[in-house]
């Protein structure tokens, strides 16, 4: 005896089926979404989307940095003129850089002054100091939802549109190089650096070596705008580059090496 | 009216007197201004907090602390009931997991408070870095609050046997001892924070989160001993509460001045270090910390050790806040250790906000307003079985 299916059946079956199948099928488009969303377009790059900023990484490129602390005379221009780059919150307390004044023969950051008023004094010695884009860097590592990662070309950006705010990751930077934005922030309209986006509040920001500049070929603004050239920017994978033959000439240090966060900005006396 | 085996006892609510529900309503009221309070967080920004660059944490992570800390005490009498067989305290044990499940509600309920985006939050879910411990910090504290439920729901259902208690405290003893230690790894495990990346961090987090919890657990029994009639607890239950506590109080001293000898030993001192102990023990914060040790630790520990005034039910429960206190004050000073003076040693002050202590006041008087509703739709008396 053959069993015959009734048309209701018939017709259940191939509203289950159907059903299931468009279930189905938005539910992998969702995954799908979300997959690009997280891999594609969190890991690999500064986050495109509605909030691209950055350009791609130059391929076979390791960013660093040197900074010649005999040559630096505090003038604090490189704060200045990062500050007004990376559109920073005009009423923030923070600046991406600090300048630490310290007695000569001492390095004491607990009793370095950042709020000196006159600078080149001769019993002082300046060290400016911002993200060091660490190759072992804690503040990523101790990210709980993966909103800040390290690139390619080694320089560690955030996903200001990823970010919960918890600054976990400020607690976790030995150099206290990233800072929050407690409020909206204020950068008047005429000020606007249109290369670099604006936080929005609630999120953790810091130093991209300029990721908007370095990686069109152009030099980081601090570096640029070092009245007695001190800083020298480039390709560490490039033995002709300036920071690669700096290194090879002069005795260099970084700080707290002692961490193993192994930073990727020099200093040279 | 029972649903589930759980008895919902209404008419205990309806014959509650005019002082019962001016209490709710008083608590109401607070709620209703720390919510208004957190909408203007939202719209401005943690700006309206105390908290700034350098001081990154406040009084939302210091009363996350606390109350991690709180969830412990309950469950750990609870599990020396079962493990132990300490009788004494089997009348305390549906109340005991009662505030276990509320403290850990309330750590909880502060960290979507202190972050800056609290809507983006599912990303915990979506995309979990598991180098990072808050991602475990997460996990434990949400598993131990499904424990601390399904225990309750075991004792108050009247499903409860001695082996599937037993088996339960196996599995919630370990999850609370990993809430304390993982919160303390948090702090702990953190390089950058000098004062913070010691090994110690964990058990000093524990033996003070027990001694706190203890002591709130002690005050509220003794509060529902008295302004309830149908509770009745014995003077022998709270001695041997008091001695206990003045146990662990004796380690968590022991800890501290293990960290306070490391500091400052001649050969063992290191400038990054006793400058930032200094701000607890000479500097600014030295009248919170100083009378923390001595006001809030060593005195209620030497009430609480000698027989005679550990008796006294005044002297318990007086002692038993100072402990409470204590633990307060102690876990603002592991932020000032932390924040006081940054890695780069810049200097950073620390004042709440008003709209901050609403906020916080509202998420203490939520956990308050759910014990006080529980003490009378639930049975929580517990009869030996």
């Amino acid at each position: 005896m053959t069993s015959k299916i009734t048309r209701r059946q018939f017709l259940k079956m191939l509203g289950i089926g159907g059903a299931s199948l468009i279930g189905g099928s938005y539910a992998t488009q969702l995954r799908v979404r979300a997959f690009e969303e997280v891999y594609k377009v969190g890991k690999e790059s500064v986050a495109r989307g509605p909030h691209k900023y950055a350009p791609e990484p130059i391929p076979g490129t390791k960013w660093g940095m040197v900074i010649d602390v005999k040559a630096c005379i505090g003038c604090r221009t490189c704060r200045e003129a990062c500050f007004r780059e990376n559109n920073i919150d005009r009423d923030a307390s923070f600046r991406y850089i600090k300048v630490l004044q310290m007695e000569k023969g001492k390095i004491e950051f607990e009793h370095a002054d950042t709020d000196y008023t006159e600078i080149n004094k001769e019993e002082y010695w300046y060290i400016p100091i911002q993200c060091m884009q660490c190759e072992n860097p804690p503040c990523v590592q101790g990210c709980p939802v993966t909103a800040t990662w390290k690139e390619v070309d080694g320089i560690v950006v955030i996903d200001y549109w990823k970010c919960i705010g918890c600054r976990y990751c400020i607690i976790n930077c030995p150099y206290w190089a990233r800072h929050f934005n407690w409020k909206e922030p204020r950068v008047p309209p005429e000020e606007v650096n249109p290369e670099v986006p604006i936080r929005p509040k609630g999120v953790v920001e810091k130093c991209t070596f300029c990721i908007h500049r370095t990686r069109k070929g152009r030099e980081p603004a601090c570096v640029e705008s070092c009245p007695v050239r001190a800083r020298h920017f480039g390709d560490l994978n490039d033995p002709e580059s300036p920071v690669s033959k700096i290194l090879k000439e002069r005795v260099p240090f970084r700080l707290k090496e002692e961490l193993g966060t192994n930073p990727k900005i020099w200093y040279v006396g | 009216m029972r649903i589930l085996g759980v008895e919902l006892r209404f008419n205990e609510l309806k014959n509650a007197g005019l002082r019962y529900w001016c209490f709710v309503l008083a608590l109401l009221i607070i709620i209703g201004v720390g919510v208004y309070s957190y909408y203007l967080q939202l719209k401005y920004g943690l700006i309206i907090t105390g908290m700034r660059d350098i001081f990154t944490w406040g009084f939302y992570i210091q009363n996350f602390w606390l109350f991690v800390g709180l969830a412990a005490g309950g469950l750990i009498i609870y599990s020396g009931v079962n493990l132990f067989g300490a009788k004494q305290f089997m009348p305390t044990n549906k109340i005991a997991v009662l505030q276990a499940a509320v403290c850990v509600l309330l750590a909880m309920l502060f960290i979507p408070i202190d972050l800056g985006n609290p809507q983006r939050v599912y990303y915990f879910l979506l995309t979990p870095n598991f180098d990072s411990i808050f991602v475990f910090d997460a996990a434990v504290l949400n598993l131990y609050f499904i424990l601390c439920i399904i225990d309750l729901f075991v004792l108050l259902s009247g499903r409860a046997t001695h082996n599937l208690e037993l088996g339960l405290t196996i599995v919630s003893l370990p999850t609370a001892i990993g809430i304390h230690s993982i919160t303390a790894w948090t702090i702990g495990l953190a390089k950058a924070r000098e004062m913070w990346h010691t090994a110690l961090m964990a058990p000093i987090f524990i033996s003070s989160a027990v001694a706190s919890g203890l002591a709130l657990l002690i005050i509220m029994l003794l509060i529902i001993r008295k302004y309830t009639d149908e509770y009745k607890f014995e003077d022998e239950m709270f001695h041997s509460a008091g001695k206990l506590l003045a146990t662990v109080l004796l380690v968590d001293l022991f800890f501290l001045l293990s960290e306070i000898l490391t500091t400052y030993w001649p050969y063992s001192e290191t400038p990054g270090h006793s400058m930032r102990l200094e701000i607890l023990t000479s500097g600014r914060y030295s009248p919170f910390f100083l009378s923390e040790i001595f006001i809030f630790g060593i005195l209620p520990f030497l009430l609480l050790w000698y027989p005679k005034t550990r008796k006294n039910i005044t002297v318990l429960t007086v002692s038993s806040i100072f402990v409470l206190i204590g633990v307060f004050l102690k876990r603002f000073a592991f932020l000032g250790l932390g924040f006081g003076i940054n890695p780069l040693g810049h200097t950073g002050v620390y004042v709440p906000t008003l709209p901050e202590l609403a906020i916080t006041m509202a998420v203490w008087a939520i956990g308050i307003l759910i014990v006080t509703i529980s003490i009378k739709l639930f049975d929580m008396k517990t009869e030996p079985h």
